[in-house]
């Protein structure tokens, strides 16, 4: 069947290697992918460990789904103790990695240790080898993967590999394969960095057998009809995640100048058709047919002629708005250098405008910036601070240790510009005019961030039947209110909870959140995941088994935050959400900040429907319940 | 007249979609050594390209490694034809195809060659 990949739990100091099967009870309790994930950090680290030592262990895995018919199959996650925040770290990465891996046989790799000597993994049909990586020590992503398919001497071999950035331990490194597929956030490519861990290489000839094969082809199909007549997908197979730019600058809800403002005026140049000049086609990730990458080739500045692929909205934010530039070559310039040496698009524009606000208030000067005018708008610094943060050069030295630490460096009160919770920047959004979406930030489990619990269909006031449809019943009970006012208060948690629940079950699965409710109401979610488990895999799994093995997982990465310190204050959105209203936009979201009393209130509502108390800390009963109460263990 | 599978290599986006329903298709099991089209990644601006014979697919893996080897690609991406009967007219390959990289076709003996 499917399911026969294995763990392989890698010790890098004593170059051990050590097989287990995974036993089905484990899956049906944590499905795979980020959801088995969580249960082996939890069980896998000690309290404390350092994020940068060799204690810590970096997880790689497919979902369960993963290289299945399901639409799209090809994500892989990543996890580990978080280097920037010291939470959770967790990443999931587009592409055809995890189907490798799983084709080589394994679905889950627990790393741990320090490699002696910058090593690789060669991961192929059950073997793995501790290779010497000092020749690929200092290369960039795109080169490390073309000498490794040279020194394989096959172009089909998929490889997860850090760069420069990682190397040097920049804390929001990324780890990647091919040229854009990032594990974004949280710094996961310093984890790798600091293991002495260049690249792992996966390559398989093992079959997965279908459990109903011709139902899970047909299926597959009329799956992927449905979600290719929503309007999202025809817009994303055309213009990927940049579309979104439009809408929501129109509107007022894109973070400007760093928190300045909430509109980029004229910022016409950074929206998506933009992108019809440089274009050479689409790509996508395994068995994905939305193909929401863009491929291009930049015309103009120091980098004309270059090849790159993305770049996604959260680059237009981190290159354009929040640094207050409106030069798509600037976006696309970035892009390119964040994925060339490996590091988060969204922490490097974050820290950088940061800065920028910084110097043009007079809290910093030239001379903590090396002599850059770090004025907002200024194209060629913002280049420059991407390099010079990749590589640890002068002020970019500090920027590359995250919001935190970079603002205990520079002090001066330059905390309070931060744009960050736990440790973690947010995307360009500002959820001032959105109580649900703030929410949402505030109480992620691995920091601000929008792709761990945002109702993004909150925004566009459905129809009540619709929300209905979506959020009632399907399929927990739920008896509260729901409110199709983006500006509501109420109901909000629940929507947070379940979307929660569902991206869980998304990144367990191994399959793309652009094909499940994040941006349409209309795609498929945990009836849908059902039949394809129980299709592919000939597991039984009803659609409730999985929203519990979600929250199962869900709790797990909260147990683990609350080992390592996070309160209720964690759970809290930056200061001036509540005491800075939103300067521009529409009347819908302009003047508009957020209600700390009423937010409060949502937050205990959350804490409630999550039976966790008032502190945020899950109840004992619900750990009963999910039988996890006598975590952790060594089942595994 | 003969049916082909027209490829246009320039829409395609390398989801591999095709490898995967051939494979299940054929063997019921997802393998994509299995399968009988097979889709090279070029790198770079040059994208992806489905290759349907086994012969091409050998001398296109060998000669991607090194130089060499653009002329094959080349004449591959021009023509664009592939013939293959193993889905008796219905093939499954082009089916799962939505970006029109794939289309089974009638066309001129003469132009298959
Ligand atoms: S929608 Fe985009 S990110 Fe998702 S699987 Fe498809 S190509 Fe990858
Ligand atoms: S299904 Fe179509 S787009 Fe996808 S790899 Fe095959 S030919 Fe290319």
């Amino acid at each position: 069947m499917a399911l026969n990949g294995k763990l392989a739990v890698i010790d890098l100091s004593d170059r051990s290697v050590s097989i287990k099967e995974i036993p089905m009870s484990v899956r049906k309790r944590f499905l795979g992918g980020r959801g088995l994930d969580a249960y082996l950090l939890y069980n896998y680290t000690l309290p404390g460990s350092d994020p940068l030592g060799p204690s810590n262990v970096m997880i790689v895995s497919c979902g369960l789904l993963g290289g299945l018919l399901a639409s799209s199959s090809g994500r892989c996650h990543i996890m580990a103790r978080s280097p920037l925040t010291g939470f959770v770290g967790s990443s999931n990465i587009g592409g055809y990695f995890a189907p490798e891996l799983r084709f080589a046989g394994f679905d889950h790799l627990v790393i741990r240790g320090r490699a002696a000597i910058p090593s690789y993994l060669w991961i192929n049909d059950g073997r793995i080898e501790i290779r010497d990586a000092a020749h690929l020590w200092g290369k960039d992503v795109f080169e490390t993967q073309a000498a490794l398919e040279q020194e394989l001497t096959d172009r089909a071999v998929q490889t997860l590999c850090i760069g420069p950035a990682g190397e040097k331990l920049v804390r929001f490194a990324t780890v990647m394969t091919g040229f854009k597929n990032a594990a974004g956030r949280t710094g996961l490519g310093a984890v790798m960095g600091s293991k002495n861990l260049k690249a792992i290489v996966a390559r398989g000839s093992g079959s997965l057998d279908i459990a109903h094969p011709e139902a899970a082809l047909e299926y597959n199909r009329s799956i992927n009809e449905r979600i290719l007549a929503t309007k999202i997908a025809g817009t994303m197979q055309k213009w990927g995640t940049m579309f979104i730019y439009g809408g929501t600058n129109a509107i007022g809800f894109v973070r400007t100048n760093n928190f300045l403002s909430n509109q980029l005026e004229d910022g016409e140049g950074l929206e998506a058709e933009n992108m019809e000049d440089v274009s050479v086609g689409h790509g996508a990730c395994f068995g994905c047919q939305v193909h929401c990458r863009h491929r291009y080739v930049i015309k103009e500045g120091a980098y004309a002629g270059t090849y790159a692929e993305g770049p996604e909205y959260s680059s237009q934010g981190a290159f354009g708005s929040m640094v207050g530039c409106r030069d798509l070559n600037t976006v696309l310039a970035c892009n390119h250098l964040v994925n060339r040496d490996g590091m988060d698009t969204l922490e490097t524009g974050n820290m950088i405008a940061w800065a920028m606000e910084l110097f043009e208030k007079g809290i910093i000067t030239l001379a903590d910036t090396d002599g850059i005018d770090l004025r907002f708008g200024n194209d060629e610094a913002v280049i420059e601070m991407v390099r010079r943060i990749a590589g640890r050069v002068g002020f970019g030295h500090i920027l590359a240790e995250g919001p935190l630490r970079a603002a205990g460096v520079v002090g001066r009160g330059s905390e309070d510009y931060l744009i960050q919770i736990k440790g973690m920047s947010n995307l360009h959004s500002d959820e001032r005019p959105t109580p649900a979406l703030a929410l949402g930030i505030a109480t992620s489990s691995r920091g601000a961030d929008h792709i761990r619990s945002r109702p993004g269909i909150d925004v566009y006031n459905l129809p009540l039947p619709t929300l209905e449809r979506v959020y009632r019943d399907n399929p927990a009970p739920y008896a509260g209110p729901l409110v199709n006012r983006f500006d509501s208060y109420e109901g909000k948690a629940w929507m947070v909870l379940w979307q929660e629940h569902n991206y869980m079950a998304v990144d367990a699965l191994g399959v793309c959140k652009f094909h499940t409710i994040f941006m349409s109401p209309n795609l498929p979610s945990f009836t849908e995941f059902s039949r394809m488990v129980e299709l592919n895999t000939g597991l039984c799994l009803t659609p409730l088994q999985i929203w519990d093995a979600a929250n199962r997982s869900y709790t797990l990465e909260r147990m683990f935050n609350i080992r390592e310190g996070l309160t209720r204050a964690h759970d809290m959105l930056p200061e001036r959400y509540f005491t800075v209203p939103t300067p521009a936009g529409l009347p819908m979201a302009k003047g508009k900040s957020i209600d700390r009393d009423r937010f409060e209130g949502m937050l205990d509502e959350y804490y409630g429907l999550h039976e966790w108390d008032a502190s945020g800390t899950p109840t004992p009963q619900l750990l009963e319940r999910l039988g996890i109460g006598w975590e952790p263990t060594d089942v595994l | 007249m003969t049916e082909v599978l027209r490829i246009d290599a320039k829409s395609c986006t390398g989801c591999r979609l095709c490898e995967i329903v051939c494979s299940v298709k054929k063997t019921g099991s997802v393998n994509s050594a299995r399968s009988r089209i097979r889709v090279v990644r070029l790198g770079g601006s040059s994208g992806y390209l489905p290759v349907v014979h086994r012969r091409d697919l050998a001398v296109i893996m060998a000669g991607d490694i090194g130089p060499g080897r653009a002329t094959m690609f080349e004449e591959y991406r021009r023509t664009g034809l592939a013939q293959c009967d193993f889905c008796g007219g219905d093939p499954a390959c082009a089916k799962a195809c939505q970006a029109h990289a794939l289309r089974y076709e009638r066309c001129a003996q003469e132009e298959v060659g």
